[in-house]
């Protein structure tokens, strides 16, 4: 209730707005604000730092990344191996991992790891050249060992892939075959000349120059000397000659090393417990890809050809052509690729009178001589053997325009105070020469002369259109002397009657440098002098083949008085353009960087290129080349034998073909085909033929598994001869293949038993009756000796009568088989053709003694293996091949094939005694005496000696190396020393060209460099950078 | 104390149901909401405003601080990475010469300039040896005098390892050093 009456209800007052507090809201709001704004731009700040932090992480694996890489680079270009496509080591196509890094400062180190690709043509030879081994000369020597056979019996740990040095004497001689490296004359040369081998780069990294698995021997006397630009790595040290000397006959740059094995204190270093076939050393003899052509890639990476993918089918090899010869009428003959057995055909040809030129075409050419007693010998006189793709020349029976004939001088004579022979000269653009030093007072004038062209241009040549002469040459400017011309050349014909030719060596736009070489332009003399000279030139009919041989050039540089000037003849060389038959030059007849050849060497064959004395008019070049199955260029491969296994290189797994058949078989020999005789002895047949080891009836394992208790029984009494005769049919019906095939080995087993007392039977005989001529063999014939003639079984068992096999069939190898006898079979005049083969029979006859009683003989089985090679099909190297010991002050080593029956001409091997002395005629190569010899590729003969000898052979045997069993040189020099071996620098390379990958620890990419090398002059002499990008591909 | 929502005026005690008895002046009674707590909000918005002002001003010179020292880091690590290149640059040396503690950074013509306040120097130089040159990369940093000890005595397969570290100028929160390491080859790329 209202008190009063009506109450008016109070008013409600509004309140004012602004007059309500919200201050309290407000601040909250501003704090938020404020704090959010604060909380931004602390983690702003934050955030910077951070960023920062991030950013100086990275710039600091920037700097890792890039020192890891410079780490990575600097170990690349100092080997020029590396980098290499298909070199195999690191940073090649097989291997990118260069490893880890450690960088950052110490106690901080941090691991990067980098690799390397590198470019698909990444150090390749240019141009198709083929590439250079590893070593210049590895030679891998022989070892005592049971030689390469791969038979089946060898002991374990026998290395199949070593020559074949038997132990037949190790049980009594010193266990060292043959030298690896001999530098000397032979024993029956005199002792003036010097042998001189000069090798490759010597490059810090470089592989050795010379690897020797065996003994480096430089015999004292004369100039003897080993001259190598890098690293000499031998086995054995052995005194007094078999040995390296370093400070005494030996110059070298690098390193002589033993490796650990050696045990130089010992007269024989290698002791004969030391493990045959274990040698680390011949882990690089098997990385060569030493493949044939034709042989598939290698495609599992392991450097070796793989024998699962041999598709060269030895039985079908095409035969080549050998070109008939007119003496006094055929000038020049071609050789086509193919199959060569017949080394008197080639004989014929290279030896004909009138022929000059003989042209290989390029292809592989098999070789495959009967009889090493008929090598391919000599070459006549004036004769050119060319093997390859012509180097400016054009093959033709006639007359052709020939273009860019390349005439090289021989000689030199220097004159005043001139002239330190640098290395290899005359190679243009080279980098050493002739050292022309001129001193003293006055202003004299040195000079050097350059004469002799050999390959000459022929004499029927005409037509000259073009005679230039190339020169190069480096002159330091106080031996310029402008008012007087000089440097200059004057230039000579002999007989022309033309005098001298004075032509003044101008500044061009080249520019004279004491170490810079300058090609100068060329010469022209075409027309004649192109200087001050010649006056008669034209009016004397010019230029013709005689004035073109006798050309004389000398260089004369003059100095500045009281100067010493030291100039450089660089190269010089004519080149010549005409009409006429192909002279080719040498070095250069050929062309390396196109299609070469490759001179495959079975069987006997040898290359005996000896002359008589000092004829140095014949001359044989073969070039190899890079090919998809050989990088080397081996333009001579030797074949060794049954090389490799399983897991190895294979080059020619022996295509044998292994036909065995057996008395008591069901199938052989055909009804009929047996033939029991025997007064009074009576034959039948007992038992089951079975099949025991179940792989059928003509497994491939056979042996004492084949008795089978099946046969042929003679019973008799007393004194009988009981005679079981087989007759072998046709083999060409049963196995076509052995048609015109070569018999390698036959072996003949007789599984029997004799029942009875002992004594009561004399002897058991086994006889060869032959077909087509061969003789009949008996086992009890003069030649047998005892041991190895079939016995009375004396066991219930009966014995297996095994002849010509490696092994005794009682037991495991036999340590010194009679070779030469046990091989008769297959290798005398018996059951040598499948000719002598087919129906030829076999028989085995028991003989019982006086003695009164029963006789009863089985004969289990016969068996026949032969082992044949296909018409056609290759043969490995086999036979004497060896040249001389290790260790001359013993003589007493062991080198030859026991395959090979010749003791005639096999090295130290007379029959079953070892010889002594050098045995020239025994290597695979022979080079001696003026012919020369240069294969512009590699040699491959790891199972031969070479022996090159050559006179003055003006350029290197091998450019690409050498890997060989021995290798004797000597009397390599003349005034333009180059090497022996190797130099293979002269294949032009392409740069090498990479990319380097920095990772860290996590596998997170850092950066990625790609770099050029400019291998030009030395190895990555520049290295230039293309591209630098950092992770993601930023630059 | 509260204001009248009225008229301001403080009421500081009195019956404030005295507007029901005759007599006594009418005054309206303000309502509920209009009642203040302005002092209590004052009073809580000094201080969180002081809070919030001393947090900012704190923040500000802790800001203002970092700021400076990233500024300092980030020249300084600008300064180490350009003396690094400049290193890097600078042709391959061996050897300190006499009297100079280090192959590299002796030659005033070749100072990199590096600004007032920061001392950058060379603090360490390693040799790289291979375990075996003729085999891999593998090796180690052996540390080597500056002038190479004797003659003879130093083995130099061309690679180094150079320490650089740089030392900042005393600033708000004192000095710091920054160090990197670098490997120099005999031969440098050309880019």
């Amino acid at each position: 209730m209202r008190p009063g009456g009506a109450r008016r209800p109070p008013a409600r007052t509004r309140a004012r707005r602004g007059e309500r507090g919200s201050t309290l809201v407000f601040v909250p709001v501003m704090i938020v604000v404020v704090a959010v704004a604060g909380s931004a731009l602390l983690e702003l700040q934050q955030v910077g730092l951070q960023a920062h932090r991030i950013e100086s992480d990275r710039r600091v694996e920037d700097l890792d990344a890039e020192s890891a890489i410079a780490m990575a680079l600097h170990g690349v270009r100092t080997r020029p191996d590396w980098g290499v496509v298909t070199a195999g080591g690191p940073c090649s196509e097989l291997d990118h991992d260069l490893g880890t890094f450690r960088v950052g400062p110490d106690g901080e180190d941090r691991e990067i790891r980098v690799e390397c690709e590198p470019a698909a043509t990444s150090g390749l030879p240019a141009s198709g050249a083929p590439d250079v081994l590893p070593n210049a000369v590895f030679t891998v020597g022989g070892a005592t060992g049971f030689g390469n056979e791969g038979h089946p019996v060898d002991p374990p740990g026998d290395d199949d892939a070593l020559p074949f040095c038997h132990d037949w004497q190790a049980a009594t001689s010193n266990p060292v075959c043959e030298a690896g490296l001999y530098i000397g004359p032979r024993e029956d040369q005199g002792t003036s000349m010097g042998g001189v081998l000069v090798g490759a780069t010597g490059a810090a990294g470089d592989p050795p120059v010379v690897r020797s698995n065996s003994s480096v021997m430089i015999r004292p006397g004369g100039d003897r000397r080993l001259s190598v630009g890098g690293d000499v790595v031998a086995r054995w040290e052995c005194d007094p000659e078999g040995r390296v000397r370093a400070g005494y006959a030996a110059t070298m740059s690098g390193w002589v090393l033993h490796e650990t094995w050696d045990n130089a204190a010992s007269l024989h270093c290698l002791s004969p417990s030391a493990g045959r076939g274990s040698e680390a050393a011949l882990t690089d003899y098997r990385r060569y890809p030493h493949r044939l052509a034709g042989w598939a890639e290698d495609d599992d990476g392991d450097g070796r050809g793989d024998p699962s993918e041999v598709v060269i089918d030895t039985a079908t090899l095409p035969n080549g052509s050998t070109p008939t010869c007119v003496p006094g009428v055929t000038k020049v003959a071609k050789f086509s690729p193919g199959y060569y057995a017949d080394p008197a055909a080639i004989n014929t040809v290279v030896q004909c009178s009138g022929i000059e030129l003989v042209w290989f075409e390029p292809g592989t050419y098999y070789f495959d001589f009967p009889s090493a007693a008929v090598p391919w010998a000599l070459p006549g006189p004036n004769v050119q053997i060319v093997g390859g793709t012509p180097n400016g020349w054009t093959y033709t029976t006639g007359a052709a325009a020939q273009a860019d004939k390349l005439m090289v001088p021989q000689a030199t004579s220097a004159t005043s105070n001139c002239c330190a022979a640098l290395e290899y000269m005359f190679d243009i653009d080279s980098y050493s020469g002739y050292a022309v030093r001129n001193s003293g007072d006055g202003t004299a004038t040195a000079s050097v002369t350059f004469t002799g062209f050999e390959t000459p241009v022929p004499s029927g040549a005409a037509a000259f259109t073009e005679v230039t002469l190339d020169f190069a040459h480096a002159a330091p400017s106080r031996a310029i002397d402008y008012d007087t011309g000089y440097p200059r050349l004057v230039i000579s014909s002999s007989g022309s009657g033309w005098g001298d030719c004075v032509v003044p060596l101008t500044r061009t736009a080249a520019v004279y440098t004491e170490d810079g070489t300058i090609a100068q332009p060329p010469i022209t003399l075409t027309g004649g002098c192109p200087g001050t000279g010649w006056s008669s030139f034209a009016s004397s009919g010019g230029w013709n083949p005689a004035r073109l041989n006798g050309l004389r050039v000398e260089y004369q540089m003059r100095r500045a008085p009281g100067q010493t000037a030291v100039g450089q003849v660089d190269g010089l060389r004519v080149r010549v353009d005409y009409t006429g038959r192909p002279a080719p030059s040498y070095p250069g007849g050929c062309d390396p960087t196109r299609a070469g050849v490759q001179f495959v060497l079975g069987g006997e064959t040898r290359l005996a290129w000896n002359a008589a004395s000092g004829d140095t008019t014949r001359w044989i070049e073969l070039c190899g080349s890079r090919t998809a199955t050989d990088k080397y260029g081996f333009a001579i491969y030797a074949l060794p034998e049954s090389y490799g296994r399983a897991g190895e290189a294979n080059l020619v797994p022996p295509p044998s073909v292994v036909e065995t058949r057996e008395l008591a078989g069901t199938q052989y020999p055909a009804p009929g085909g047996v033939t029991a005789s025997g007064t009074g002895v009576t034959w039948t047949q007992y038992g089951t033929p079975a099949d025991p080891d179940g792989a059928g009836p003509l497994p491939a394992a056979h042996g004492l598994q084949r008795v089978d208790g099946a046969g042929w029984r003679a019973t008799w009494s007393g004194s009988r001869t009981a005679t079981l005769r087989v007759r072998l049919p046709d083999l060409a019906a049963i196995e076509p293949s052995i048609a015109n095939a070569r018999i390698e080995r036959v072996e003949l087993r007789v599984h029997h038993r004799e029942q009875g007392a002992a004594g009561v039977y004399s002897k058991v005989v086994a006889r060869v009756y032959p077909q087509a001529g061969g003789s009949t063999w008996a086992s009890d014939s003069p030649g047998v000796p005892a041991a190895l003639r079939p016995a009375v079984s004396g066991a219930a068992g009966g014995v297996t009568w095994a002849f010509g096999r490696y092994d005794d069939p009682a037991g495991g190898p036999r340590p010194n088989p009679d070779w030469p006898v046990e091989r008769v079979l297959g290798r005398g005049n018996h059951l040598n053709t499948p000719a002598r083969l087919s129906g030829a029979d076999l028989e085995v006859e028991f003989q019982s003694s006086t003695a009164a009683g029963d006789r009863l003989v089985e004969v289990d089985s016969i068996e026949l293996r032969v082992e044949y090679r296909p018409a056609r099909s290759l043969r490995p190297l086999r036979g004497c091949l060896t040249t001389r010991v290790a260790d001359l002050s013993t003589v007493e080593a062991v080198g030859v094939d026991r395959d090979f029956t010749g003791s005639a001409d096999a090295a130290y091997i007379a029959g079953n005694s070892i010889a002594t002395g050098d045995h020239q005629a025994c290597p695979l190569l022979v080079i001696e005496n003026g012919p020369k010899l240069h294969v512009a590729g590699s040699i491959f003969a790891p199972t031969a000696a070479l022996d090159v000898r050559g006179d003055d052979n003006d350029a290197p045997y091998a450019l690409g190396g050498v890997v060989a069993r021995h290798v004797t040189i000597f009397r390599n020099t003349n005034a333009r020393q180059h090497p022996a071996f190797g130099g293979g620098g002269e294949f032009q390379r392409l740069d090498r060209e990479m990319t380097f990958r920095a990772y860290d620890a996590g596998g997170r990419l850092l950066a990625t460099q790609h770099v050029v090398c400019d291998d030009t002059d030395r190895p990555c002499a520049t290295a230039r950078t293309t591209s630098y990008r950092r992770r993601d591909g930023a630059p | 104390m509260v204001r009248d929502g009225a008229d301001n005026a403080p009421v500081t005690g009195g019956n404030r149901s005295g507007g029901h008895g005759p007599g006594s002046a009418r005054r309206a009674i303000p309502p509920a909401d209009e009642r203040g707590a302005t002092l209590v909000e004052v009073v809580l918005t000094v201080i969180l405003v002081g809070l919030v002002v001393v947090t900012l001003v704190s923040a500000l010179f802790t800001m203002t601080v970092t700021s400076d020292r990233h500024r300092r880091l980030a020249v300084a690590d600008a300064e180490l990475r350009r003396y690094a290149e400049w290193l890097r640059a600078r042709p391959y040396v061996v050897c300190a010469p006499a009297g100079h503690t280090s192959p590299y950074g002796f030659d005033a013509l070749d100072d990199p300039g590096v600004p007032a306040g920061l001392t950058a120097r060379v603090v360490g130089v390693e040799l790289f040896r291979y375990d075996d040159p003729t085999e891999g990369l593998a090796g180690e940093w052996v540390a080597v005098a500056p002038d190479c000890g004797a003659p003879g005595g130093q083995v130099d397969e061309g690679l180094q390892r150079v320490v650089v570290e740089l030392e900042s100028g005393a600033g708000a929160d004192g000095s710091f050093t920054r160090t990197v390491s670098l490997v120099k080859r005999t031969t440098e790329l050309s880019s």
